[in-house]
């Protein structure tokens, strides 16, 4: 994962992108138990372009100059297959933003904040996302106050009652 | 196990040692588990794969 991370804090470095943030099962894992997941995924926030129309190929290309290698939509670092997702919602944007800056094994890096990673697995609504909610609030790594109003901010409220009565 | 213990008090009591452990983890540590689970799903995969080869073969 160190060169997965690596690669991405040099995408930001060279300008590729503005910043980024990991979220996912992979972000999820700095607040809670582990969880099997085979990918990481990193949200990037764009600088503003020219045509309006958001393309992936530059970071892809970028990432394939780093040493990273391409399989289907990810970019493979080591162990990793790395996936790189746009900010495509309000929701994303503001995580992205607002993520927490901490370190892994020295490498700086940022996570989505837990409201953020909570809201986001409550929009895609798989059964693993929903269980991601479940684990964040049994184990009292979200502040519940603040992911209702984040729920109720991008109406997810519904979604989270279902989460909570799981 | 404790003498007075009987094999699913152990179990239950190991199980929740498991996940207090798990809980303590560093991220690097989580994510290192993460790979191991991921090697043992590969190792696991292989051998169903060669597994339902055989069945085919008789």
């Amino acid at each position: 994962m160190r060169e997965a991370l690596q690669a991405l804090n040099a995408l930001v470095e060279r300008g590729v992108i503005e910043t980024y943030a990991i979220g996912g099962a992979i972000g999820a894992s700095f607040y809670i138990d582990a969880v099997q997941t085979e990918d990481i995924d990193a949200f990037v926030d764009f600088p503003p372009s020219g045509g309006g129309l958001l393309s992936l190929a530059p970071i892809y290309s970028a990432l394939t100059d780093l040493g990273g290698k391409l399989e289907r939509e990810y970019i493979r670092f080591g162990e990793w297959p790395l996936q790189v997702l746009p900010d495509a919602t309000l929701l994303v944007h503001l995580a992205i933003r607002e993520a927490v800056a901490v370190d892994f094994d020295g490498i700086p890096t940022r996570v989505f904040r837990p409201e953020h990673l909570c809201c986001i697995a409550l929009e895609t609504d798989r059964a693993k996302d929903m269980l991601r909610v479940r684990m964040f609030l049994e184990q009292q790594k979200v502040d519940e106050s603040v992911l209702r109003a984040a729920a109720r901010q991008f109406g997810l409220t519904d979604k989270l009652t279902r989460a909570e009565a799981l | 196990m404790a003498p007075a213990e009987t094999k699913s008090e152990y179990i239950v009591r190991a199980k929740a040692i498991l996940r207090e452990d798990l809980r303590a983890q560093s991220w690097p540590e989580k994510v290192r588990a993460i790979e191991r689970m991921n090697a043992a799903q590969k190792i696991g995969q292989k051998a169903m794969r060669e597994a339902l080869a055989r069945k085919n073969e008789d």
